[in-house]
């Protein structure tokens, strides 16, 4: 590979999963969907996950959300396995904004939820909307907004709510391709100042080794971790990487490994 | 990890002005109102000819300038039973969006609730009316309180039908959103699952509001000394047919006026929802 694999800084993982099994059972046939799968992810670290198309990604963030539990194995969050529910952010490719509310009144749903008067909530919801470029259109409901927009209002959202994990489950994947470029450095830029963990599924190579620290490979179903790729490349990154050779190395290498699962996916015979 | 601070991406869209109707479909929705008010300008001049040629007796068909003469000359008869109508329609209106709501918000939230009483309700509406009426009558007496039971009988059904479906048509990625933000059930139900169900209360609530009138009117044809239904019932037979006419006519414009009313209610209350219809609207033209 011919970079140095920077020494982990972190002792506990913020995100630590074990064993993870998946069956789904449907008109008595059981489809195994995730088989055996650790993952980790430090205090701060940016993973990404990439893999074929029902590889059962998904179904992990799924379960690390707490909406689904898995069937053999566990999930801990900055050492604790209980009540993931409520202690993960969770950002699905649909915006998921909620019509009848404003900009500000979507943002700080989370902060609603957890009994932080609307008043305050507003308040710190105000203090970011320049950060997200929301400004001059806190008032406006989400249906005048452009795709991009509705986006970040579903990050403000997110970012709101103050978990220390955010899992992002392919947050670009509905937007155009400049777009999805220009928000991929801004989320960078948000994830140094705000310092989360973040665990990024997505189909998009370069949008991987763009943000990630980590990129774990998935194979095809069921879903099994094939390889982890550490991404060296130096921080802060802008977007006249993507053409330079090292970067172009890591896309290849892992474009490689992509392309041996969605062969084999292909010949699989669906069970 | 020290950083630039980049400013976000922000294609600069047009400031978010709220969204009016332009002048495009403003033109259209008036010469929509210029077509309809001319096809009724038509039947009526055509009405109105066919008896002059005819010389159809007015007990018989009263030519509309009959019916019109009628109505200002009765105006305070008329006025009388249509205060007497108007109060059954809207009483019996609110006991049905009452227990329609509490319904639907049951029959919704918990199964087996559902299963015990939707087939009730459904079964409910499969009774003629018409019988049931006439027993209401040996039930609870010859007074208001019969009328308000049958208007409320036919209301409820599309009021508990469409908010169910609302709150059922709940997009579960958002449910699971709500989750993951830590709402209890009771949130999603609150924040979530009631705002998605209004536009379809409103819808049931239309046609609601539209068989609250004729309810009425049935309960007063069954056995009634007032109100616009027993004026029609009474006048018939006395061959007072441009008083019976007078009030369908006074009837209908009931029904439409409520209607607007609840339309215009709509558009107050849920100013997203058409904002965004139309806008939909707009990009599919």
């Amino acid at each position: 590979m011919g970079y140095v694999v920077e020494p982990q800084t972190h002792t506990q993982p913020m995100l630590r999963v074990a064993g993870i099994s998946k069956d789904f059972v449907s008109g008595g046939q059981v489809l195994s969907v995730l088989n055996d799968v650790d993952f980790e992810a430090g205090r701060g670290e940016f993973v990404s996950i990439i893999g074929p198309s029902g590889c059962g990604k998904s179904t992990l963030l799924n379960i690390i959300a707490g909406l689904d539990d898995p069937s053999q194995g566990s999930v801990e969050i900055d050492g604790s396995g209980l009540h993931r529910l409520g202690r993960v952010a969770y950002m699905h490719q649909k915006d998921l904004l909620l019509p009848w509310r404003t900009v500000l009144d979507n943002a700080i749903l989370g902060l609603e939820v957890q009994g932080v008067p609307r008043s305050r909530a507003r308040e710190r919801a105000l203090a970011l909307t320049e950060r997200f470029g929301l400004k001059g259109f806190e008032h406006a409901y989400p249906f005048s907004l452009s795709g991009g927009m509705r986006q970040r209002v579903a990050f403000l959202r997110t970012i709101l709510s103050e978990r220390d994990v955010i899992l992002l489950d392919e947050p670009f994947g509905a937007l155009d391709a400049l777009t999805r470029g220009h928000m991929q450095e801004w989320l960078l830029d948000l994830w140094s100042s705000f310092g989360k963990t973040i665990v990024l599924v997505t189909h998009d190579v370069d949008e991987a080794v763009f943000v990630s620290d980590r990129i774990y490979v998935f194979t095809a179903r069921p879903g099994r971790v094939k390889t982890v790729v550490p991404v060296t490349l130096p921080r802060p990154r802008g977007y006249e990487m993507v053409t330079q050779a090292p970067f172009i190395a890591l896309k290849a290498e892992l474009l490689a490994s992509l392309r041996e699962e969605s062969v084999r996916a292909q010949d699989a015979p669906w069970q | 990890m020290a950083m630039t601070q980049r400013e976000p991406p922000s294609p600069t869209p047009s400031p978010a002005a709220p969204v009016g109707p332009n002048k495009h479909t403003r033109v259209r929705s008036l010469r929509g109102w210029a077509g309809s008010a001319l096809v009724v300008a038509a039947v009526i001049g055509a009405w109105q000819g066919v008896v002059a040629l005819f010389d159809i007796p007015a007990w018989k068909l009263p030519a509309p300038s009959a019916i019109g003469a009628e109505l200002v000359a009765s105006r305070a008869l008329f006025l009388r039973h249509a205060w007497v109508t108007l109060q059954e329609v809207l009483l019996g209106f609110g006991v049905a969006l009452a227990l329609g709501v509490i319904l639907a918000g049951l029959i919704a939230s918990f199964p087996t609730f559902q299963r015990a009483v939707y087939p009730f309700v459904i079964a409910s509406q499969t009774v003629p009316i018409i019988v049931i009426a006439p027993l209401l009558l040996i039930w609870v007496g010859y007074g208001l309180a019969p009328k308000i039971i049958v208007v409320a009988l036919i209301a409820f059904f599309p009021i508990v039908v469409n908010t169910v479906d609302g709150l059922r048509g709940v997009d579960a990625d958002m449910v699971n959103m709500m989750r993951t933000l830590g709402a209890s059930r009771r949130q999603v139900f609150v924040k979530v699952q009631i705002p998605t169900a209004l536009p379809f209360l409103f819808s049931g609530v239309k046609v609601a509001i539209t068989f609250s009138v004729i309810g009425a009117v049935i309960g007063e044809w069954v056995g009634a000394s007032a109100g616009l239904g027993y004026l029609t019932r009474v006048s018939v037979p006395l061959f007072l047919t441009a008083r019976s006419f007078g009030a369908v006519v006074i009837l209908s414009a009931m029904g439409v006026s409520l209607f607007l009313a609840v339309a215009l209610l709509e558009r107050l209350l849920l100013p997203w929802y058409h904002t965004e219809r139309r806008q939909r609207a707009l990009e599919r033209s």
